[in-house]
């Protein structure tokens, strides 16, 4: 596995980030042994194995259908950049 | 003012209960010593002073009623790592996209602490949501060993063993907490993965998270634990099973030592020695150590990592300067929003942790995935190994890493020195790392003990034995703090 | 060259539960912006989910009510991407391991009966809502939308055309209206409808490239883009272009769809399992006490009431219109010795009291004894039909007891043979011209006559008793 430029172009936008020139040019080289460690995980046969998720595997935990009361939505507010009365504003997105 | 340096949390708890020593003085001598040592330490993004004594106060009063629900730490002064959310008080997880920060809500581990009589001394800094080496990549400025402060350690272990805090709780979700325990010559526990609630602990991983303690013994460490384990409704993955935390006996315990660990490349021979001397002196004292292989070794530690990363790129998506956190205010549209807010507010390492985690997502062969069937084969491959042996032994890290300053790449130092720690966060394992000796070149080496899931009874077992067994240095005062 | 349709159908339902599907908080309609929300639900840092029991439970409703396979096993993924109204920059759905699948629903159109399959049915949660400033450049987000409990439909592309794709929204809507799951209102947004259209040349098995259209807000919207964007291909394709993996967006009133984004350039969502939460394991004593609770669907009750009661089609339909309908005739018919006449009085005045007045099925509230008791009255001739349209009007709007309302009118019906012959004589005097008429052989006069007859009686008399005696007199 290796990062070309495009690729680390998607990564970024996947990522909603940019890095600045020396990191790009740092980033491909830094990762190289990592990636390699992947190659290797990759080669492992894994047929008929689902994978999990978490370490253990929880069943059947619910939540009865019954209201709690919200609180906390002044607070949760109060920590918003950027409001308008009980909304919160964003900048539009360019269509 | 008594010198309390010398003593574990739980002799405080006792001499606090029998009133022979006060809260406000349990405090004030902490406060005393934060004011000494924190120049040097940095341990401390916020100390609450006020409240700390305020706290003391209200504290003293439930024991001098003689409240019977006070736990055995009740009045005991403590830390928690800014990780950790506390209703109301900023909390950063480390990081500059939270520097402002103020949650509406509690951590549920704080919350059983609290109710348990612990005082809360202040905040500590940790990696940025707690992915790194040990501490070094937090945005306010790392924690430093007091030691030797050319290195860096997790806040809570560093307030610990600077003699600051009698106990913490930190995150260990890349395995920091007990690396920096480690290196510090302090004691630190990580439980099951989900026996202790992550509601409220700000934290770039889930399934290789868990909330740790660190004490100056294994006891203390175990004690914290039970105030605040046990199945929290708001987390989903919390465990109605009771852990089996009984103490046995150490007569017949039967330890594992993994060939690869102690024979791969890079094994500092120093750190390799002390431990295996230490599995000696568990030999002594009844344990029966015998070799074992771990199942699909070479592959534990690109596994935990392709997991770290591809949780760490969904769980900090959330961070986008909407909500709440930092939020570029210069921007003309949305997308621009998100890439500045975040790229400004997210420091260096945690974007990388991100772009690698989108990677391992998106590729057609998709390394994230290959990771969880791995973590199924591994944890199937324990099953038969904790038939055969109760528990595993191990060193906590490969080699000393390098000193802060020296650091070429925090990345791939995070990749290597998670070496021995990854399995237990793999696999969901409970750990204790215990000190053991002392490195050549100063810093303190610990041993590491992995248990079966629920398991945390054997672990501790032994654990406890060894440090009785031993004795140990309790004060950082030795090191001329 | 000529052309058929293949289409899809995707439905999203908001269900109709208390609280959110992964957090505590209210899940309500038209409150003031952002009072519904919580640290789960606007993803705040540590913030975990917690699975709402009644999502599943109507999940399993619903799976079982359209004929669907549950798995045994089920669990939820995170599908990533950044958007406003989406806080965690994930959304929790099902991609591996959905909750229903294989179903299938009947539908009859004027042309054809035919199964449409179901591919499957999952949960996930809802967005928040954006209002998009008209002028100026920025979006206000309201989160009490987000984390309400969705269930998603998807059919099999087994759709051949619009009427095809009504048919199948319209028994779709009814049957998880009945089962009480959702109140699948398209105004308000708990029922949403997707489509995807492509052609092909008729005849050919080749797959076909569809067209996915979105912001569908009716069902006679779903007729119009259908058709619009079936001939809107069947142009390209015939000019020998290529169709274009493309999701459009509907505007009914320019009568066109839109592109939205290619395919090709969608956010990579890169699915993973959600480590937060449990997995689901459904075993069979769940499914069939979820069963066992099912309702009567529609299409049920009006075969019952057909075969059981002698009602009419067209009537079984108007019965059948909401549950709450249903719900009355039934009580009422179990509490009165004539459904049939319980079904007339409420599919045609009930019905039509509820168009004049607007009301809602939810809001309606006629108390079925007191409909019974009218329809036992009107049976046993204490009051003639006229007058039962009066007093179930009575009972309607103000919830009148019809004994006491009948009793303090003095309408019940008047059947002296002596009142309604003298009544009819004076008619008969009155009005010679149409009795000239009528024996000259004009039958209308007689209605007239009998009409006449009634105003007389103040619209009690006994129209069997008056049809008797003008005759006697009209004839004999």
């Amino acid at each position: 596995m290796k990062i070309e430029d495009e690729l680390l172009e998607r990564l970024q936008e996947y990522s909603r980030i940019q890095l600045t020139k020396q990191e790009l040019e740092i980033f491909p080289a830094e990762v190289g042994p990592i990636l390699a460690e992947m190659d290797k995980l990759m080669s492992q046969k894994t047929d008929g194995v689902r994978g999990m998720g978490s370490p253990r595997v929880c069943f059947n935990v619910f939540r009865e259908d019954v209201v709690e009361p919200s609180t906390a939505s002044n607070a949760i507010l109060k920590e918003a950049p950027a409001r308008q009365g009980r909304h919160i504003r964003v900048p539009k997105a360019v269509e | 003012m008594k010198n309390l340096e010398n003593l574990t949390a739980l002799e405080l708890g006792e001499l606090i209960r029998r009133r022979a020593v006060s809260c406000e003085e349990a405090v004030h001598h902490c406060l005393e010593l934060m004011e000494r040592r924190e120049p040097r330490l940095s341990a401390f993004l916020e100390i609450s002073r006020e409240k700390a004594l305020s706290d003391a106060k209200e504290m003293q009063k439930r024991v001098d009623a003689g409240d019977q629900t006070l736990s055995p730490l009740a009045g005991v002064p403590m830390a928690l790592s800014d990780s950790i959310c506390i209703r109301d008080l900023k909390t950063t997880g480390g990081s500059r996209m939270l520097q402002n920060f103020h949650p509406p809500y509690s951590a549920t581990v704080w919350e059983r602490l609290k109710t348990g009589g612990a005082v809360l001394l202040g905040k500590t800094a940790l990696d940025e949501f707690g992915m790194g080496v040990s501490g070094e990549t937090c945005a306010f400025g790392p924690a430093r060993n007091v030691w030797d402060n050319r290195w860096a350690l997790d806040g809570s272990v560093a307030a610990v063993a600077g003699g600051e805090a009698f106990y913490a709780l930190g995150s260990d979700g890349t395995g920091a907490l007990r690396r920096s325990a480690a290196m510090a010559g302090v004691s630190s526990l990580r439980p099951t993965w989900g026996t202790v609630s992550r509601y409220g602990v700000v934290s770039g991983t889930s399934s290789l998270e868990q909330v740790g303690v660190v004490g100056r013994t294994i006891s203390d460490c175990a004690q914290v634990l039970a105030l605040i384990r046990g199945r929290d409704h708001r987390d989903s993955t919390t465990s109605q099973v009771q852990l089996a935390d009984e103490r046995s006996s150490m007569q017949g315990m039967k330890i594992g030592l993994p060939d690869c660990y102690f024979h791969q490349e890079g094994m500092d021979p120093c750190i390799k020695e002390r431990v295996l001397s230490a599995a000696k002196q568990l030999e002594g004292l009844g344990a029966v150590l015998f070799p074992v292989e771990l199942p699909i070794v070479d592959l534990i530690l690109p596994a935990y990592f392709a997991i770290a990363c591809g949780e760490a790129s969904s769980n900090l998506a959330r961070y986008d300067g909407i909500r709440y956190g930092y939020s570029a205010n210069d921007v003309e549209n949305l997308q621009e929003l998100y890439i500045q807010s975040r790229s400004r507010a997210l420091g260096n390492q945690i974007k990388k942790y991100i772009l690698l985690g989108n990677l391992f997502l998106s590729e057609k062969e998709n390394c994230y995935n290959k990771a969880l069937q791995v973590r199924e084969l591994v944890v199937q491959g324990l099953d038969n190994l904790f038939d055969r042996c109760d528990m595993i032994l191990s060193p906590v890290v490969p080699s000393i890493p390098l000193p802060m300053e020296e650091k070429p790449s925090q990345l791939l130092e995070c990749y290597r020195q998670s070496a021995f720690t990854a399995l237990a966060n793999l696999a969901g394992l409970p750990a204790v790392t215990v000190p053991c000796g002392y490195h050549s070149e100063g810093l303190p080496i610990s041993f590491q003990l992995m248990g079966k899931p629920y398991g945390e009874g054997k672990l501790l077992t032994v654990a406890e034995t060894y440090q009785q067994s031993i004795g140990f240095s309790k004060t950082p005062g030795e090191v001329g703090a | 060259m000529s052309w058929e349709m293949v289409a899809g159908v995707e439905v999203h339902v908001e269900l109709a539960t208390k609280t959110k599907v992964f957090c505590g908080c209210a899940n309500a309609f038209g409150a003031e912006p952002n009072t519904f929300i919580c640290p789960v639900c606007t993803g705040m840092p540590g913030a975990l989910p917690t699975l709402n029991r009644q999502v599943v439970n109507y999940a399993l409703r619903a799976g079982l009510a359209l004929g669907c396979d549950i798995s045994p096993q089920t669990a939820f993924d995170r599908k990533n991407y950044f958007y406003p109204d989406l806080p965690k920059a994930y959304q929790i759905s099902q991609l591996f391991l959905p909750i229903c699948q294989n179903g299938s629903l009947e539908i009859e159109t004027k042309q054809v009966t035919k199964q449409i399959r179901i591919r499957q049915i999952h949960i996930e949660e809802d967005t928040g809502k954006l209002m998009h400033h008209p002028t100026q450049p920025y979006t206000l987000v309201d989160f009490n939308r987000c984390g309400v409990p969705l269930l998603e439909i998807v059919s099999q592309p087994d759709i051949s055309d619009a009427d095809e794709a009504i048919a199948y929204l319209e028994n779709l809507r009814e049957i998880l209206l009945f089962l009480g799951v959702s109140d699948c209102k398209m105004q308000e947004g708990s029922l949403r409808v997707d489509l995807n259209v492509s052609v092909r040349r008729r005849g050919s098995k080749e797959p076909s490239v569809p067209t996915e259209l979105k912001n569908i807000n009716s069902f006679q919207a779903v007729g119009r883009a259908m058709r619009w964007e079936a001939a809107r291909q069947i142009q390209v394709l015939e000019a020998g272009g290529k169709i274009l993996r493309e999701t459009r967006r509907w505007d009914d009133g320019k009568n066109q769809g839109v592109v939205m984004r290619s395919k090709e350039e969608a956010e990579h969502y890169r699915y993973m399992p959600e480590p937060d939460l449990p997995v689901m394991v459904i075993d069979q004593d769940w499914i069939e006490r979820v069963r066992k609770d099912l309702p009567e669907l529609p299409r049920e009750k009006r075969i019952r009431y057909q075969k059981e009661m002698g009602i009419s089609r067209q009537e079984a339909c108007t019965l059948t219109g909401s549950p709450q309908m249903a719900v009355l005739f039934e009580q009422t018919a179990a509490l009165c010795h004539n459904p049939r006449e319980a079904a007339h009085l409420i599919a045609g005045e009930v019905a039509r009291l509820c168009t004049e007045t607007a009301t809602r099925p939810e809001d309606l509230k006629v108390d079925a004894k007191k409909l019974a008791a009218l329809v036992d009255m009107t049976g046993s001739g204490r009051i003639n039909r006229t007058v039962g349209k009066e007093v179930v009007e009575q009972i309607f709007r103000y919830n009148v007891d019809p004994e006491t309302y009948v009793a303090e009118h003095g309408l019940a019906m008047v059947c002296d043979p002596d009142v309604v012959e003298a009544a009819v004589r004076k008619v008969l005097q009155e009005q010679a011209k149409s009795v000239a008429d009528y024996r000259n052989g004009k039958e209308r006069a007689f209605g007239y006559l009998v009409g006449q007859v009634m105003k007389s009686l103040k619209g009690k008399g006994d129209p069997a008793l008056v049809h008797r005696v003008l005759h006697q007199l009209l004839d004999g």
